[in-house]
This record gives structure tokens, sequence and C-alpha cells, in this order.
């Protein structure tokens, strides 16, 4: 590349530019999918997005720049919908929710500050971003969160989206709280022990190997229904 | 029953999962922004609303 403005650095292409959000010098996994788009088309989006901001220093009203690039996720990610799968199970809900037990599974890989899967010495999530060939090699592992544990007991590590989100709140991907307000006003019954994974895994496995014993398991601990929650 | 960012509505289908429920919110938010709790409690309710009111496979919601 080019020395184009003369200080020694190399010229930095916008492909070069946009690929580096995805695993690259500017990794975000919440721009990722600039690495798919156009040059032409990252451009108008960037160009939008700092539009919309410059809005909001005067506004406050960040509402543009969120509904930017929340249809700029959307059609990046959107893709073929045809099954993969021969059937489409359902079970109906035979009893009232009230005395429906329910669990809380989510891939957000939310798991206790004190019982990291990866060891006490686990990665950072900035760390884990450039171990994503391996989590994607490798078996989810369940990290199991009780009941009563609070947001403030938990944090999140995923190389596959902006986990820093999750650790502000771990209630934008693992919303036990919530759940935990619902049954004690009665609407509906909480097991004692939910879970989280990583799904920046081994799909192969996951599907093959790993999701059926997952569910004799949470058949042995009487699970009526399970709310599944993707990242 | 399960919840899907909009960005990956596509997944459902894929999977042909029983009960979805689609929200519109940004990636690794799938539930509500950062300390929404009405809005996370609100979702949570849809998708609850949606395993009592279901009455076939792959019902697909949007909250």
């Amino acid at each position: 590349m080019a020395d184009a403005d003369g200080t020694g650095d190399e010229a930095l292409s916008m492909r070069d530019l946009r690929e580096s959000f995805y695993y690259g010098e500017h990794a975000d996994m919440q721009y990722k999918f600039l690495a798919k788009m156009s040059d032409t088309h990252a451009g108008d989006l960037l160009a939008g997005i700092l539009h919309d901001v410059g809005a909001a220093l005067d506004t406050g009203d960040l509402t543009a720049v969120h509904d930017r690039i929340l249809q700029a996720q959307a059609a990046a990610y959107a893709d073929d919908d045809t099954p993969q799968v021969d059937d489409a199970p359902f079970t109906p809900l035979t009893r009232d929710l009230s005395d429906t037990r329910l669990l809380l599974l989510s891939a957000g890989g939310v798991f206790r500050r004190d019982d990291d899967p990866m060891g006490p010495d686990g990665p950072s999530q900035v760390e884990a971003l450039g171990m994503i060939k391996e989590f994607l090699r490798g078996s989810p592992t369940l990290s199991a969160i009780p009941t009563e544990t609070s947001d403030g007991e938990l944090t999140a590590r995923h190389p596959g989206y902006d986990a820093v989100t999750a650790q502000r709140d771990p209630g934008t991907v693992f919303p036990l709280g919530v759940l935990r307000d619902l049954a004690t006003e009665g609407h509906v019954q909480l097991v004692d022990t939910h879970y989280a994974f990583t799904g920046a895994t081994s799909q192969t496995r996951l599907k093959k190997e790993i999701a059926d014993a997952w569910a004799q398991r949470f058949v042995a601990e009487e699970v009526d229904g399970c709310l599944l929650v993707a990242t | 029953m399960s919840i899907f960012v909009r960005a990956f509505e596509h997944v459902a289908g894929r999977l042909r999962v029983p009960r979805v429920l689609i929200t519109p919110h940004l990636m690794g938010r799938t539930v509500g922004p950062v300390g929404d709790r009405a809005r996370q409690r609100a979702v949570v309710e849809a998708a609850l609303r949606l395993l009592v009111e279901a009455d076939g496979p792959q019902t697909v919601r949007h909250a």
C-alpha cells in the first residue's frame, strides 16, 4: 500500500478498513458485518452514522443512530431461511403458566464470576476475540446459574458478539432477574438452576453430540419449558 | 420457546423452532437495551404469552 499522506504510514483502503472490524485491528463485534459489505455501501453507512451522531450531539436523541445500525445489521445477516431439518416439533402447553417450571438457557456466554467455565484465569472478552477459531472448533460448556444469582454475580465472554454489553447488564441476554420477579408474583415457576453457554462453538458437535444430552438433563430436572435466548 | 434478534430471524426458519419471538434490538441485546428493565420484562412477558397461546409449530411473533 502507498504512503498516501507522507507520514510513513501505509494507506488504509476502504476494504482494509471494513475487514479490520472482523477480528482485525479494529475488531468490534457490533460492526463486524462491515466486512461483508461493498465499499460503497459501507462508506454510505459510516457517513450516515456520523451524520446521525452529529445530530444527536445537538438533540441528545440517539434513535436515528440506533435505527440505522439496526437496519444495517438486519440487512447484513439476512439469509436463506430454507429449513435445514426435517421436522418441526411442537409440544403444546397443557398446564397453567403459573404451574409451569421454566428454565432459562442463553447462548450469550454468561457465567458466574466465581465459576468461569474456562478456569479462574479464563480469557477476557478482548482475548476471546483472538481465540475465535478455537471456540468454533471446541465443545460448548454449560454454565450452571442458580435461580437466586444476582446480576452483580454474573459476567459474560463471547467471541461472536460484544459481550461487554452483557457484562454491563446480563439481563440483555440472560433475563433471570425478570423471570425471578415474575415467579415471585406467581406468574410462572422456575427450576432451581439455569444455564448459559457460548454460542460460538462447533455447531456440528452441538447438534449431533451435545444437544440431546442437554435435553435429557433438563428432563431429569423436571423442566416443563425452556426460554432460549440467542444473541 | 426461543427469542431471536431480528438480524437472525432466518435462523429460526432454518431450525424450524416451535415458537419464535423476534425482537427489534441490536445484536447482543436480544431481550432489551442495557438498564431498560421494563423493556426486558415486556419481552419476557411476550415470550411467555407465546408459550401459552401458540397452537402449532413455527409460530412466529414480533415483540
